[in-house]
């Protein structure tokens, strides 16, 4: 049961995969694409094909996968099936930040906006640390109460931004916070990769160690887990992979909360089985939610985080209906 | 709508303010709003907030005038609930710009500036929409922002613009008025004319955009692009003709 | 041969101390079994032996060397941990509960081998859940997920056990088999410190006893001197009779109102 459960996740990340690169303003044949790949076709499909639409996907795909890595590791983490880079104002972060650069900054200093995205990213989980520090040192309990409070002061700070927003800055803000990989390049694919591969290996090293912290960080300790430093180095391992996501894509939201709830009705939840499977099934569900966002109305673009959050909602209802 | 003469008028935009201005009746406005540089005249007189509704209130307005092109529907509300007459422009085509000023110059007591500046715009429209006529009908898009890609949908005066200068719009219906559209759209081989207002942002975004690789038929030219005088194309207001006539002009220029 | 000795060991959390200063020895072959009242800092010794809590003072060795010189890793290879209970955030099985036992054994991209999965057979059987070994865990009962978090220990092959109240919820069937599976492992040469609250489970599982009172020491010694009623009686405040019985003499404790100042008196 196990395998064929792989085999329809591959399976599924690559058919979201066609579908991304079947999906675009110019009405592209299947043939041409595939003629686009191999490098065949007229310069103008190439173009749209290898410099619009691959990038566009390996975005979708990394973004997407860092957001389920994150949450997946974050509720092993804080024995909480609802934690979430969201939650943990991580993503707030990265998108006040985001969104003030895309407002405040002349046109020609915009290219800057991911590393203001990044630069939030890391200052609300170096506040929602410090905040959580307590005289035992950094609990979970407390890092969630403190990301809930960094979290309103994001969307706060948010709020007031898009309230001052000229006309014309508006639509890119908006962009922001709510999530659109219709900026991807292939230098934002490049840059992204690094920022994904690394804290997602850190991750993967404390597979083991983060299926002990979901018994218990006592329990986890009499098994040979040093936790304060793997709950330090498993927060910032997420919260690199969301700042990276919300320095390129926005705040697409659910994916990190409700792909791993998914994975665990498949493959259980121990993370080491888990964290590499979510992290396919939301690069393949990133994917599938940008196919949608653009096919939905015609030649125009949909935010990509409110399909994400539309998809969601109901996936969510299921669960909890489930579950009880 | 109630007409009777009207001695202390507030305009709430830029577009609206310049059309009472072309109406002659500059006279009626205490002061103008922040947002508001256009006529000269204009920038003699006092400024208020104009989305503000105690400032709005302050200056004790006999009518107040708004446009659907930026002003916020609730500010109308908040003044119409407290008694105060609001008159409000919809202008979405060069049509649609005659009939307001001759509405406007009705309200303002001022019938005989309306009608001439109404049969003004019609005339100049017809006149520019005629040249258009004899060169070639190209396909193009009216871009408000390179980056997201923003462009503007049928039923908007850009589209207006675009058709009465012979340009078919290819930006997507049916996604709202200024929606964001697939950056494909701008290796679209049917695309043959970007019209953009010049603005220094927008010239240094597309400075970037014809870089990158989806800016490639824009930087080969294939794709032509054609900047408009930025406040004339930018609202709907009585130099929108002017923009009409400047993309006109831009398009006999090149053969 | 001395597994873990603790000198002038002082624990607590935040700006209280909870125990201390205390004194321990615990060789190999050998189970001490720790009483007291309710808050006399049973579970908190227990956690400064097992390393989970930093001392405030005083030192822990382990096999001579100190404790805070060791790695987590190291430490559990050799301590096997039973916590008083059980939080389970995610449904793990028994078997994937009782595999975790085998994570000090293994590197962090090491996937589990035929010897892990021997270990965690050999434990189950042990506490006899081996036909439960897909249950959720969830899904038990307070009383077994002490036999699950038993055979986790159990898994690791541990040289040494700490036992935080391990009989808790369990059926008289099960704490007899509890203090065998104990006493089996200890013949072996596996040391053991178990934090017990029923004193005829200590009698027959303890070797040595230590009787902790509101942090410190109030006796220590071997089982058969310190479970007498003259000492339960003093440290617990309570009248002790002292029953005979085919097993092994029964411990009873009797209700004497305003019992403190009271000299304790034995009958039978």
């Amino acid at each position: 049961m196990k395998r064929s459960a792989d085999a329809v996740l591959v399976l599924a990340l690559l058919t979201a995969a066609a579908a991304s690169l079947l999906t675009g303003g110019a009405a592209l044949s299947p043939r041409q694409v595939a003629g686009a790949l191999i490098g065949t076709a007229s310069p103008e499909v190439e173009a749209v094909v290898v410099s619009l639409r691959l990038p566009r996907l390996a975005l979708a795909l990394l973004v997407g996968g860092a957001l389920a890595l994150a949450g997946t590791a974050l509720q092993s983490l804080l024995a909480n099936p609802l934690a979430d880079p969201f939650l943990l104002g991580i993503s707030g972060g990265g998108a006040a930040a985001a969104t003030l650069a895309v407002v405040a900054l002349p046109a020609a200093a915009l290219g800057a906006v991911p590393l203001a995205a990044v630069a939030g990213a890391t200052a609300a989980t170096t506040l929602v640390w410090w905040m959580a520090r307590g005289p035992l040192g950094t609990s979970s309990t407390r890092l969630i109460l403190a990301g809930v409070a960094v979290n309103a002061a994001a969307s706060a700070v948010i709020l007031l931004v898009l309230a001052l927003a000229s006309g014309q800055r508006l639509p890119g803000a908006l962009a922001v916070t709510m999530g659109s990989l219709a900026n991807a390049s292939p230098a934002a694919a490049w840059w992204l990769l690094p920022y994904a591969l690394l804290p997602a290996l850190v991750l993967l090293h404390h597979g083991r160690d983060l299926g002990l912290l979901g018994t218990g960080e006592e329990s986890a300790a009499g098994l040979g887990v040093d936790v304060p430093v793997v709950r330090r180095r498993v927060f910032l391992a997420a919260a690199a992979l969301c700042g990276g996501a919300v320095a390129f894509a926005g705040v697409i939201g659910f994916v990190g909360l409700v792909t791993p709830h998914l994975c665990r009705l498949v493959w259980g939840p121990e993370p080491r089985r888990l964290l590499v499977r979510a992290g396919i099934a939301g690069a393949a569900l990133t994917a599938l939610g940008d196919v949608v966002a653009r096919r939905l109305v015609p030649g125009a673009e949909l935010p990509v985080g409110v399909v994400t959050a539309v998809l969601g909602v109901p996936f969510f209802v299921v669960l909890l209906r489930r579950s009880a | 709508m109630e007409i009777r003469p009207v001695a202390r008028v507030l305009t709430l935009a830029p577009d609206v303010t310049e059309l009472v201005f072309a109406l002659g009746a500059g006279s009626l406005l205490p002061a103008v709003p922040r947002s508001a540089n256009f006529p000269p005249a204009a920038a003699t007189l006092a400024r208020f907030d104009e989305r503000d509704v105690e400032a709005v209130i302050s200056l004790r307005p006999e009518l107040v005038v708004a446009t659907t092109a930026g002003t916020d529907p609730r500010l109308v509300e908040s003044l119409t609930a407290l008694g105060v007459p609001v008159a409000t422009t919809d202008v979405t085509s060069c049509d649609r710009l005659a009939e307001a000023s001759r509405l406007l110059g009705a309200l303002l007591h001022r019938e005989a500036d309306g009608a001439r500046l109404s049969a003004s715009v019609l005339d100049r429209c017809a006149r520019a929409t005629e040249r258009a006529r004899r060169l070639p009908a190209l396909r193009a898009l009216y871009v408000v922002w390179w980056d997201p890609l923003i462009v503007a949908a049928p039923g908007t005066f850009h589209d207006d613009l675009l058709r009465r200068g012979g340009l078919q719009n290819l930006a997507p219906t049916s996604a709202g008025r200024y929606p964001l559209a697939s950056r494909e759209l701008l290796l679209d081989p049917r695309l043959e004319v970007v019209v953009a207002p010049d603005e220094a942002d927008l010239r240094t975004m597309l400075r970037a955009l014809l870089e990158r690789p989806e800016g490639r038929r824009l930087a080969d030219h294939s794709v032509r692009t054609i900047w408009l005088p930025a406040d004339p194309a930018s609202r709907p207001g009585p130099r929108l003709v002017d923009a009409l006539e400047a993309l006109v002009r831009a398009r006999e220029a090149t053969p | 041969m001395s597994m873990l000795r603790a000198s002038r060991l002082c624990g607590g959390y935040g700006p209280r101390q909870v125990v201390g200063p205390v004194d321990l020895d615990i060789r190999a072959g050998t189970c001490v079994g720790v009483l007291g009242p309710n808050g006399a800092g049973k579970s908190t010794l227990l956690r400064l032996l097992a390393g989970i809590l930093p001392p405030r003072d005083g030192e822990v060795l382990l096999l001579g060397r100190s404790l805070l010189g060791w790695r987590r890793r190291e430490v559990a290879r050799l301590v096997g941990f039973v916590p008083q209970s059980l939080s389970v955030a995610f449904p793990l099985t028994v078997q994937e509960m009782v595999m975790q036992g085998r994570a000090p054994h293994l590197g962090a991209w090491q996937p589990a081998g035929p010897a892990d999965e021997a270990a965690v057979e050999a434990a189950l059987v042990e506490v006899g859940l081996a036909d439960r070994r897909n249950v959720g865990v969830h899904t038990m009962s307070g009383g077994e997920r002490q036999l699950v978090l038993l055979a986790r220990a159990l898994a690791g092959q541990p040289r040494l056990l700490l036992m935080d109240e391990p009989a808790t919820g369990l059926d008289i069937r099960h704490q007899l088999d509890l203090v065998d599976t104990v006493r089996r492992l200890v013949r072996t040469g596996v040391g053991a410190v178990v934090v017990l609250h029923d004193w005829n489970l200590a009698a027959r599982l303890a070797d040595g006893v230590l009787i902790l009172q509101e942090g410190r020491v109030a006796a220590r010694g071997a089982s058969g001197e310190i479970m007498v009623p003259e000492v339960l009686g003093e440290v617990f405040g309570v009248v002790v009779d002292r029953l005979p019985a085919p097993g092994g003499p029964v411990l009873v404790p009797r209700a004497v109102p305003h019992a403190r100042s009271q000299q304790p008196t034995v009958e039978g």
